[in-house]
């Protein structure tokens, strides 16, 4: 299984010759040559997904949904540090009055 | 042409960019928005003739984008997307923002050192060349007309990856219905030839191990849709399991299993394939 990964690591860098010609060519080519037909491809479903890869929050939303166990990892870790932090705060604090 | 991306909480932002407003949308699970053409698009009170014509009037100029003051800039651009491969990010952001301004030479950078990236996610999908091809071209028309609107929250690349692969979902839906499933199968592409990027260059020292990629894609290629599309998406496209499930619209146990197992059959194909020559 391990080779496996390691080859659709791989694949991942991995690009297809288009068959025909030049595809770049004919991309520049029809974007020159752009008509009303081709104005109705920025649909709502493709207004949804700009307008959701726009925001912030949503960006953020969703990279938490989708590493939740990261983020619960920081966040507790987070709290075990400012919990002994707190904890040697009040040590001190109480050291102090108990001498003055 | 229907999107797939279902997911909830959009929530708000500013953008505080030229010619860009503030706006509101009341939509369930929207707040704010700035995008004065997509909220009345939303809110139906759009003028898209209008609105967009001008943008590609914009983006077009008189000579649109083979106009001969490109003749340079197509040459340096050839010889990037022969690498296929972006220098890095900033690169894409200064031909993003320079795309954003109206800068045509700029765009058509950006379509050479995208065009086969976008062409090959969209091969591996929909597993023919024709339609890759369209969606291509589809997928760029799109991010031509919308550039404008592009705040590089998410880097170009993993923007235009995304609208690849929602494209070809659509189209994979829209195949589903009017396709038999069973003739789509028989009807294998014929051949294709893969190439690998600069960056791997160790790997196109050593034949063994790019023929075994090819073969992992060619195996790849020919495994049946609901195996084939979980898995690009898992192993080639890093999506999530939960993306992937509301992308394709199954349960994320599905979505687990299919790609458990089309993993399985690909570890079996290779290892019969070693047997056989072996």
């Amino acid at each position: 299984m391990d080779s496996l990964n390691t080859y659709l690591k791989i694949a991942k860098e991995a690009v297809i010759k288009p068959g025909e010609g030049d595809i770049e060519e004919r991309i520049l080519k029809r974007l020159s040559n752009i008509n009303e037909k081709d104005k109705r491809l920025l649909d709502d479903n493709f207004l949804n997904y700009l307008k959701k890869s726009n925001s912030r929050t949503y960006l953020f939303s969703e990279d938490l949904k989708n590493n939740l166990g990261k983020y619960i990892t920081l966040s507790v870790t987070a709290a075990i540090f400012f919990g002994i932090m707190f904890l040697i705060a009040r040590n001190f604090t109480k050291k102090r009055t108990a001498k003055d | 042409m229907k999107h797939t991306d279902n997911r909830e909480g959009i929530s708000e932002h500013t953008d505080n960019r030229e010619g860009i407003s503030e706006h509101t949308d009341n939509r369930e699970g929207t707040s704010e928005h700035t995008d004065p053409y997509l909220m009345e698009k939303i809110n139906g009170t759009a003028k898209p003739e209008k609105h967009i014509h001008s943008k590609v009037q914009e983006m077009k100029g008189p000579d649109s984008l083979r106009s001969e003051d490109l003749e340079e800039e197509k040459e340096s651009g050839k010889d990037e997307a022969q690498t296929q491969k972006p220098k890095n990010e900033v690169d894409d952001k200064i031909l993003v923002a320079k795309s954003q301004k109206g800068d045509k030479a700029a765009f058509e950078k950006l379509v050479r050192l995208y065009s086969k990236y976008v062409y090959t996610n969209a091969f591996f999908i929909l597993r023919d060349s024709h339609d890759a091809e369209d969606v291509s071209q589809e997928v760029f028309v799109k991010v031509f007309l919308s550039i404008k609107n592009f705040r590089g929250l998410s880097s170009f690349k993993t923007w235009l990856r995304k609208l690849t692969v929602n494209t070809c979902i659509d189209k994979l839906r829209i195949k589903s219905k009017t396709i038999d499933k069973k003739i789509s199968l028989e009807n294998l592409e014929e051949g294709y030839e893969v190439v690998f990027t600069d960056l791997n260059h160790n790997i196109e020292r050593n034949f063994f191990s790019r023929e075994a990629v090819k073969e992992v894609l060619d195996i790849i290629v020919n495994l049946e849709e609901s195996y084939r599309v979980p898995l690009i998406l898992r192993d080639l496209q890093d999506y999530s399991y939960r993306e992937i499930a509301i992308l394709i619209k199954k349960p994320i146990g599905t979505v687990k299993t299919n790609i458990h197992r089309a993993r399985k059959i690909i570890k079996d194909k290779m290892k019969y394939e070693k047997e056989k020559k072996g």
